[in-house]
């Protein structure tokens, strides 16, 4: 019997490898912990969930909202949009697509277990109205339906009926989901064999509503997370390995030696910031009581006195740029008119601490962290001696992810480090609502590190919230930043780099966004 | 006999409890897991919701009470990260590392033992000195960069032996097993290398300078002028009374392998119980910390006295007590 099943293996093998199956392994850091859409919040899970499930709507190469399983819709009055829905979507285990899964899928994404609520907040129900209509209800006036609804993936109702996977994983009632391990979208490729942190296998979906326009010729993907750096880097340098999205920077230059692999680098959405604690006092004992920072003099003279150029050109090692301001250009609310033009200028940071009353400096509490942001260490120690020459003394500690967030989160410093791409919505929504509108307690500022806090800023982002005149909307988020970019409670340092390697025969779009898009690549 | 058992699963009892209790007085320290588990989008109102529905609010004692009451049960909980219930997790790669564990035990038995022997009776001064300062380096070589070591040459350079996973796996219900296929095998032997080595010099060293020991004894010195054969010495009496130290070794050892294989299991990608705990740690992931923690104390209990078990058999003289 045994040798039976390994002709049998063979004889598949040969078949398998008579077809010339285009192959792309695919290796990450860290394992996909959850293929439950709706378990985990992360960019990286998230994009490879798109690989097997899809949603209503999807971005485009522009990211501008493109129709998906959605062909079209409409805002029928402040708090309902109208989906009509793709015919004949089938999922992976052949049932169709229709109203009922969009209204299972919506239940299950607000549901208290829900692991990605936070992505749909503005969403609050569904309901059927024929079976190719669905109406959503959403938040009055909620601008941000859209964007969220591209993280959204759809699940299957019948499916998660029989499997009893109506509710996400719960961790209060201790119950898992069958999702976790097994998958059933309507995506380009269908999952086939999943080892938690041994790999994954998805192959080409041949039923795809798309597949008459598909514009891939991947048959089959293999994903191994790979945690060891240099076990990962061995990998791809011995050919075993065909794409790959983190790399550790100080191999680079090695990689780029390599005629077998392509090395692709670009800026990032995401803008690294240096926080500036706002609030009565400092964390750091000084000879007197006020807190410097409070004075708009005073965090420029610390933007002055900082030489990001030098810091991107040697620490980055050029593979970004300064960023002068909160967002990218990339995402709507950036204006260019409004960017931040405080040069290197360490003279000019000596004059405005002097004129603010603190000629001989002063003590900070700085905490920086490790592992979050790419060579955040480095920076971090950078940015803290560029201060001391200007007579500011920042008191430097490195943290680990999760014992940095909770001096962050509790406000224990006067010195932060944040990153911030405004995904997945792509929008200075994001930004405005989470880092700049002041503490509430509830919806807004949670993430508002320094404290900051102007009445009128605040003002915008709440009509901003709220408006569905899409023109209007952007002038209220660009006047809110031009005023923070002004009172500058951040210091923006640059563009976080995105970079991938991959095999020189496999032609992958590199996005900002850092998502990986397989359907749209192909091997060549 | 069963007295002493019984004993022992007492002990156990206590060192589970003592050992969680300590890992929760260790989680006011490592961080907070909600960062890791929530969209960078969530406000402070689902964030606080999400705290309060996991408990982290209440006190330390209520936390561990808690942890206690339903382990009793046999619920371990679902992992923060993965979402998926904690036992089945661990259970899960298990078999990984047990059977990582199991080939390095026997690489280093079979080669230490070997060289021991060797190096104690062989008369060939040069390499006797070289094999000693062969086994300083695998003494002194941090397992990370032997494991590198050995990526680099048999997988980048030679293309032998693959560098990351454990190849194809045979399932049997709970276990699952990648020693019985060739690609198994072949993935399993550079992570076991590099674990063994320092076990390997180990027990090389220990061996030989117990061997040693052993022939200057007064007994050894009546066998020879008795007249027994020199071969039946050597292998019989005198390996037989050294080897006692080397089985407590070992003993002390896989424990420490099955726990801290971590290194070893990142290197390679070896999907097991190391690698799952490093995720854990990073992520904050309470219950999987804690139900790891508890897991492998229980191992060592159970291992120590299955050395203990083994004493009996090798040295009759020794009583159970």
């Amino acid at each position: 019997m045994k040798k039976l099943l390994i002709l049998a293996g063979l004889l598949g093998t040969c078949l398998v490898n008579a077809h010339a199956e285009n192959r792309v392994t695919w290796t990450d850091k860290a394992d996909i912990p959850t293929l439950d859409p709706y378990a985990f919040a992360s960019t990286q899970a998230l994009a490879f969930q798109n690989h097997i499930y899809e949603g209503l709507v999807e971005w485009d190469e522009n990211y501008k909202i493109a129709p998906a399983l959605a062909t079209s819709w409409q805002q029928v009055d402040e708090q309902t949009i109208q989906f009509t829905l793709r015919e004949g979507v089938r999922f992976h285990n052949g049932n169709a697509f229709d109203a009922d899964d969009v209204v299972a899928s919506i239940e299950r994404v607000i549901h208290k277990d829900s692991g990605i609520r936070g992505n749909a907040s503005s969403v609050t129900g569904a309901t059927k109205i024929s079976d190719y209509e669905v109406a959503l209800t959403t938040v009055p006036y909620s601008p941000m339906v859209l964007n969220e609804l591209t993280g959204i993936l759809m699940m299957d109702l019948e499916w998660m009926v029989e499997n009893g996977a109506l509710a996400p994983s719960s961790m209060s009632n201790g119950t898992e989901s069958y999702a976790t391990n097994n998958t059933n979208g309507t995506g380009p490729f269908k999952l086939v064999s999943r080892r938690r942190d041994a790999g994954m296998t998805l192959v080409v979906n041949d039923d795809w509503w798309n597949s008459a326009d598909k514009q891939h010729n991947i048959d089959r993907i293999d994903f191994k997370p790979i945690v060891s750096d240099a076990t990962r880097l061995a990998g791809l340098i011995s050919g075993e390995f065909s794409l790959t999205t983190d790399v550790p920077l100080q191999d680079i230059p090695r990689l780029e030696r390599q005629n077998n692999i392509e090395v692709m680098i670009q800026p990032s959405m995401r803008v690294d910031f240096i926080t500036l604690n706002m609030s009565d006092s400092l964390i750091a004992s000084n000879t007197f009581n006020e807190n410097p920072l409070q004075d708009v003099r005073v965090r420029q003279a610390l933007m002055h006195a900082i030489n990001r150029d030098l810091i991107v050109e040697k620490i980055m090692r050029k593979m970004t740029s300064v960023s002068n301001a909160y967002i990218s250009p990339l995402i709507a609310g950036y204006n260019a008119a409004n960017d931040i033009a405080l040069d290197y200028n360490p003279e000019k940071a000596k004059q405005l601490l002097a004129e603010a009353g603190y000629p001989d400096g002063f003590n900070l509490a700085f905490d920086c962290v490790q592992g979050a942001y790419l060579n955040a260490e480095q920076w971090c120690a950078a940015v803290q001696s560029f201060w001391a020459r200007v007579g500011v003394n920042a008191d430097l500690n490195m943290h680990t992810r999760s014992t940095y967030s909770v001096i962050r989160d509790q406000g224990k410093t006067d010195i932060g480090v944040l990153g911030w791409a405004n995904l997945p919505l792509v929008d200075a929504y994001s930004i405005t609502q989470q880092l700049i509108h002041s503490k509430d307690g509830a919806i807004f500022g949670a993430f508002n590190i320094p404290n900051y806090k102007n009445a009128i800023v605040d003002e915008y982002i709440e009509q901003g919230v709220r408006e569905l005149d899409e023109a209007k909307r952007i002038g209220l988020m660009e006047s809110a930043l031009q005023l923070t970019q002004q009172d500058l409670p951040y210091i923006p340092m640059h563009y976080e780099p995105v970079v991938w390697v991959a095999s020189a025969n496999l032609d992958v779009p590199q996005t900002s966004d850092s998502v990986v898009r397989l359907w749209r690549a192909a091997v060549k | 006999m069963f007295v002493f058992l019984l004993k022992r699963a007492a002990q156990a009892i206590g060192i589970v409890l003592v050992v969680a209790f300590l890992s929760f007085v260790m989680f006011q320290f490592v961080g907070d897991p909600i960062e890791g588990m929530i969209s960078e989008n969530a406000t402070q109102q689902e964030r606080d919701e999400l705290r309060e529905s996991l408990g982290l609010n209440d006190g330390v004692i209520v936390q561990y009470t808690r942890f206690v009451k339903n382990m009793a049960q046999g619920n371990f909980g679902i992992s923060y990260y993965n979402k998926s219930d904690v036992l089945s997790l661990i259970i899960e790669r298990l078999p990984a590392t047990l059977e990582l564990v199991f080939v390095a035990v026997v690489i280093s038995l079979v080669v230490g033992i070997l060289l021991g022997v060797w190096s104690a009776y062989s008369r060939n001064g040069l390499m006797k000195n070289t094999v000693q300062i062969l086994s300083l380096v695998g003494v002194s070589l941090p397992s990370f960069v032997a494991g590198i070591l050995l990526i680099v040459v048999f997988s980048v350079w030679l293309k032998w032996l693959p560098s990351h996973g454990r190849g194809e796996i045979v399932e049997f219900g709970y276990w699952s097993s990648g020693l019985l296929t060739l690609s198994g095998l072949k993935a399993v032997l550079l992570p076991a290398i590099s674990l063994s080595l320092f076990m390997i010099t180990m027990i090389m060293r220990l061996l030989k300078s117990e061997i040693q020991e052993t022939m200057r004894a007064d007994y050894i010195r009546f066998a020879k002028a008795r007249g027994i054969s020199e071969r039946s010495i050597k292998y019989k009496h005198v390996l037989k009374n050294s080897i006692l130290p080397v089985v407590t070794i070992i003993g002390l050892q896989v424990g420490g392998l099955i726990a801290f294989a971590v290194v070893t299991e990142t290197i390679f990608q070896w999907p097991g119980m190391g690698l799952l705990f490093i995720q854990a740690v990073n992520y904050v992931d309470i219950p999987v910390i804690s139900a790891y923690l508890v897991i492998v104390a229980i191992m060592f209990v159970v291992i120590n006295t299955f050395v203990d078990l083994i004493y009996l058999l090798v040295d009759p003289r020794i009583k159970v007590s």
